[in-house]
């Protein structure tokens, strides 16, 4: 890398000053440590706008984690117990797997643990489907 | 106007009406380790102890005494409160007094021994006495949850649960807080230490209405991270005894709410501005 034009006049100041020739390295350095304080200056100052990143994923997370401590269960227990009800809910009827949700109430009362299942939405088709396999 | 002021809360009351009949016994506690128990029972025992209240500070941590060394008083200890349970001397021989605040004393832990040393009868008793004797009895309480922790709060009066804004703290502070409900104390607050303005503007650390939220108890005192409170403590000073702590400021203040005193929680701006350092300089 070439010296710049403040590198060769801080050399040639400080060979005057000090009456000897300081390396370039060295002057290098000095610009380039002033810069990065410059640049670092320029980067950390500028107001950062209030906007929820991992605090609030923080929170969320507490408040889950919390409601299960309080009550003395395990987040897996209820994550098996979910497994658990996908698996026989789908036994007898017609359920979306993906879509079951077990929490914690603690909103009214004693805490409930509440259990929230989807049914699949009634197929429209089902009709024309069987008359189709009859005709055939 | 502060951080969070902002968001509704500004003055916290921590009043007790009677507390000039009898002392009052305090437990500081965090069930998780390195939030800031000790340095907090020296530094609200020594600014208690400032305002002319009579205070012990009693380090419970028998195995892994600290409460000594950060008010550097460790070179003076003859007697401990295993000596007292054991009955080995009475408990005024084992207090020592602080040679800078007259007012200010210390019941150091056992190093040699282990938390089983102490039952929570020996405690109580314990207690009782130094009620008796001190208007304040500030107790450090080990971290965790086990004999050491029973220890400390069975004979309390009031309860400071103290966390940092982590999620493991907060996590263990609301564990310590379902304890000590189930053990019937009525008066508990919450101190947030090591709060870092800066981050919570940014939304990277939580904010202390978040904590009331999730944890809800009273909020005591918010104490903003200073690098003061280590280069006190690497000397055996008190940061609230330094001037121009700004940790140091938050304890006292904290001392004086806890005298019935309703003192705004300080405005914690991570940067001043030009105007207000012009003004702080032609001030000093």
């Amino acid at each position: 890398m070439a010296e710049t034009h403040a590198e060769i006049l801080i050399r040639s100041l400080y060979k005057r000053c000090f009456g000897c020739n300081r390396s370039g390295h060295r002057a290098r350095g000095f610009i380039v440590g002033i810069w990065s304080k410059l640049m670092g200056q320029l980067q950390s100052s500028p107001r950062i706008q209030y906007t929820e990143v991992s605090a609030s994923a923080a929170k969320e997370r507490l408040k889950v984690a919390l409601t299960y401590d309080r009550n003395g269960l395990e987040q897996g227990t209820i994550e098996s117990l979910r497994k658990e009800l996908v698996r026989l809910m789908a036994e007898h009827l017609d359920v979306q797997t993906t879509d079951i949700e077990v929490n914690i109430d603690e909103s009214t009362g004693p805490n409930r643990l509440i259990a929230s299942i989807a049914l699949r939405p009634p197929r429209r088709s089902r009709h024309t489907a069987t008359a189709a396999t009859e005709a055939n | 106007m502060g951080l969070w002021l902002s968001h509704g809360i500004v003055i916290a009351c921590f009043s007790k009406g009677d507390h000039d009949v009898a002392g009052r016994v305090i437990t500081v506690t965090s069930g998780k380790g390195g939030v800031g128990k000790t340095t907090f029972s020296a530094n609200v025992s020594a600014a208690l102890a400032a305002l002319g209240k009579k205070t012990v500070a009693v380090d419970t941590d028998v195995g892994l005494r600290n409460l000594d060394i950060v008010m550097g008083l460790e070179n003076r200890i003859v007697y401990d409160i295993v000596d007292v349970v054991e009955g080995r001397c009475r408990v005024q021989k084992a207090i020592i007094r602080d040679k800078r605040i007259d007012t200010l004393h210390l019941l150091p832990a056992a190093q040699t021994r282990d938390k089983t040393a102490v039952t929570p009868e020996s405690m109580e008793k314990i207690c009782a006495e130094l009620r008796e004797m001190f208007d304040f009895t500030i107790i450090d309480s080990p971290a965790g949850i086990e004999r050491g922790f029973q220890n400390a709060v069975v004979g309390a009066d009031e309860i400071v649960v103290i966390t940092t804004p982590h999620v493991s703290a907060i996590r263990d502070a609301d564990r310590v807080i379902g304890l000590v409900e189930a053990a019937d104390k009525q008066q508990i607050s919450l101190v947030v230490n090591r709060l870092q303005p800066d981050m919570v503007r940014r939304g990277e650390m939580l904010d202390i209405p978040d904590m009331l939220e999730i944890l809800s108890i009273p909020p005591l005192g918010i104490i903003p991270e200073d690098e003061s409170i280590v280069i006190t403590s690497n000397k055996g000073e008190l940061a609230t005894q330094v001037s121009r702590s700004l940790a140091g400021q938050a304890y006292k203040n904290i001392a004086r709410r806890i005298l019935g005193e309703e003192v705004p929680f300080m405005t914690l701006e991570s940067s001043e501005s030009l105007l207000q350092w012009l003004k702080r300089m032609l001030k000093f």
